[in-house]
């Protein structure tokens, strides 16, 4: 069955796992996206910052960007450099070209996921991200609880149609985590397996 | 100390062999850090170039010494007719030799060359009397500076030289066969002026103006290029060169980075083409090249379907013909070039990869497997493949082989990146999963088949019972 099918309110909440995984919240046993409530709205407001949020209209701003452009633009900008080198060149390119360093590791991680990623490449984690930005942004007043249901269910739709299976959605969204922020936030970040097979058991129960 | 001592050498008539010496001590006497250990350097070497240019009795010269004078006279000849004055606006009449700078090495006369016949001197490629002047400096900090142009220097002879060099680069650029030759260039970079190191700033910036302008060349040419004259040391170490290229040659800059970085367009094979197709063919494939990775799709199709009209048989231009197929979703058009790349090519992985990519996303999954376990046999480190592969025995419900590809894959885990590592274990969790329905099915046939069995007993009871 693919991720299509899934009644879209399971699949909404069952989204908030890959999220936390791919940002690091998983460890801390966060597990869905109620859970949020559980943080002030300092720490909250701390925590947008990594988005470039600091009040209403640069929510609103980061928001649309998610939809229409994201971090997928950027992602498919390095991409489409890259397959143009034959395939045995690319190693060698990103290890050996002079290449400033944030650029390089972007690389990299295009590299290791390129023939992994389906076609629709690392759009999850921008519409998962916009999904957790919503809730947050209800949290904190900038939007109000009917508005961020509709807007989170028609992520959800959209994303739903474009990935086949949860492994798939859930790598793209692993993959766009590190590119965005891999560089930025969290040098030498890892996804331990331990977490990822959790997660992946997890979303096996939406099955049942 | 000797002038051969200073150049560690050996005496010998070879010029190249003495450039060659002079650049190796060129790097132990830099001008800025040592200015004296320069001097004496400058002064043997061109000590030692005028005692083998004027040595009449000498032993002959082989045939590409012979030649490289030659060419050097040519130049110097040129400059006999020049007036040689520091001031760039009097550069019209010259009456003779002894005018010239006093280090200049003394010229060889060929008494057959007709010495009478004025020679005219090339113009600069600013073209003086266009209306033109030659680009400038912006930063006027030093007024006697701020007024030159980087592109000329103080001297008439040195401006001469130059200007000569750029007409032979263009020459040698302009005849294709010569232009894909290294051999060509390092000779022509064997030129005085290029070891004139008073002059460096307007050499260089000279051959970056006309570079600018031809710039399909082999990456052979812009690493020596590189390695001869250090652009990226020249424009880092002075603010007032990067802005001048900048501001002049604009994308110049990200050019010349790009030919020393990324791997290299093929030249192989250019040689069959005639000259202008193979210029019109180097420079459409390098816009089409340069337009797909902008993801100008439209554009880079254009360029590279008319590189293609001219020469088919390149790696490169398939290759990249191919890819902008893939992204118009055009799979017949890219299948069959995928193929033609296998053909042309088969010690390439390519073609194998670019062809299992397509069979595979096009539900293809036998064929592709077909193709997947020949790049796992010939490129046994391509994790890409095996993965791959192990998806289309899932895929083609070949639970055996699927599982024994995902267990080879699980034990090569530790030494896989992490995306990978994600992907095998996301298969093997699948294939449990698919095996977990299996199960369930099994079961559920199990218990349907009970119960049709426990009815038709019951019937056969029932039968039995009543009769």
């Amino acid at each position: 069955m693919t991720i299509e099918h899934y009644d879209t309110g399971h699949f909404i909440q069952y989204l908030s796992d890959i999220w936390y995984l791919a940002e690091g919240i998983y460890r801390d046993g966060m597990r869905r996206w109620k859970e949020l409530e559980l943080f002030d709205k300092e720490t909250l407001l701390n925590w947008l910052y990594k988005w470039d949020i600091e009040d209403f209209s640069s929510f609103s701003l980061q928001a649309s960007w998610l939809l229409d452009q994201g971090y997928r633009a950027e992602y498919e900008q390095y991409s489409a450099k890259l397959v143009t080198f034959p395939y045995e060149g690319r190693v060698s390119y990103v290890e050996n070209a002079d290449l400033v360093e944030q650029e390089q590791e972007k690389l990299r991680i295009i590299l290791q996921y390129q023939n992994i990623l389906s076609s629709s490449g690392i759009l999850a984690y921008d519409y998962i991200t916009y999904i957790g930005l919503q809730y947050i942004g209800n949290l904190l007043g900038f939007l109000s609880k009917s508005e961020c249901q509709s807007n989170v269910t028609t992520a959800a739709k959209t994303l739903q149609s474009k990935y086949t299976n949860w492994g798939d959605c859930m790598i793209a969204c692993i993959a766009g985590a590190l590119f965005q922020g891999s560089a930025d936030y969290y040098p030498n970040y890892q996804i331990s397996k331990k977490e990822y097979m959790e997660v992946l058991h997890t979303l096996h129960d939406l099955h049942g | 100390m000797s002038p051969w001592k200073r150049l560690q050498l050996e005496p010998t008539t070879d010029a190249k062999a003495i450039r060659h010496a002079y650049a190796q001590q060129l790097k132990r006497y830099h001008p800025e850090e040592d200015p004296e250990g320069y001097q004496l350097l400058r002064q043997a070497y061109e000590q030692i170039m005028t005692d083998i240019k004027t040595q009449a009795v000498s032993p002959p010269f082989s045939e590409t010494q012979e030649e490289e004078d030659l060419h050097d006279t040519d130049i110097l000849n040129n400059a006999n007719d020049i007036n040689n004055q520091d001031s760039r606006d009097d550069l019209d009449v010259i009456d003779g030799v002894d005018d010239l700078d006093e280090s200049l090495p003394k010229l060889r006369i060929y008494p057959d060359e007709p010495q009478e016949e004025p020679i005219l001197t090339p113009p600069r490629l600013w073209l003086q009397g266009d209306g033109h002047e030659p680009p400038q400096y912006s930063n006027r900090e030093n007024e006697d500076i701020a007024l030159a142009s980087p592109l000329i220097t103080a001297s008439g002879r040195a401006d001469l030289l130059l200007s000569n060099f750029k007409k032979q680069l263009v020459e040698l650029y302009t005849d294709f066969p010569s232009r894909i030759q290294l051999e060509k260039w390092r000779t022509l970079f064997d030129s005085d002026i290029c070891w004139d190191l008073q002059h460096r700033t307007a050499l260089i910036m000279n051959l970056i103006e006309v570079l600018d302008q031809h710039r399909y060349l082999p990456q052979q040419v812009w690493l020596t290029i590189e390695e001869l004259f250090e652009f990226k040391a020249f424009w880092s170490e002075d603010r007032k060169h990067s802005s001048y290229v900048h501001e002049h040659f604009p994308d110049f800059q990200a050019y010349y980075l790009s030919q020393l970085n990324e791997p290299a367009l093929s030249y192989d094979g250019l040689l069959t083409l005639n000259g202008q197709q193979g210029a019109s063919f180097v420079q459409l494939r390098d816009q089409g090249y340069r337009a797909l990775q902008e993801q100008s799709l439209i554009e880079a199709r254009y360029y590279l379907k008319q590189a293609y009209a001219i020469y088919d048989q390149d790696q490169d231009i398939i290759r990249l013909l191919l890819e902008c197929e893939l992204q118009y979703k055009h799979i017949e058009q890219a299948l069959s070039l995928a193929e033609k790349l296998i053909e042309l090519f088969p010690k390439q992985i390519d073609g194998y990869l670019y062809k299992a990519n397509l069979l595979f996303n096009h539900n293809n999954y036998k064929e592709a497997a077909g193709v997947y376990l020949h790049i796992k046999m010939y490129w046994p480190q391509n994790m890409d493949a095996k993965i791959k592969l192990a998806e289309c025995f899932i895929y083609m419900k070949q639970d055996k082989l699927a599982r024994k590809q995902l267990l080879a894959l699980q034990q090569k885990m530790p030494d896989a990146p992490n995306g990978h590592i994600f992907k095998i274990n996301e298969l093997l969790f699948q294939f449990e999963l698919i095996k977990e329905f299996k199960t369930v099915q099994f079961y559920r046939n199990y218990d349907r088949f009970m119960q049709f069995v426990a009815i038709v007993m019951v019937i056969v009871f029932l039968y039995i019972f009543f009769n």
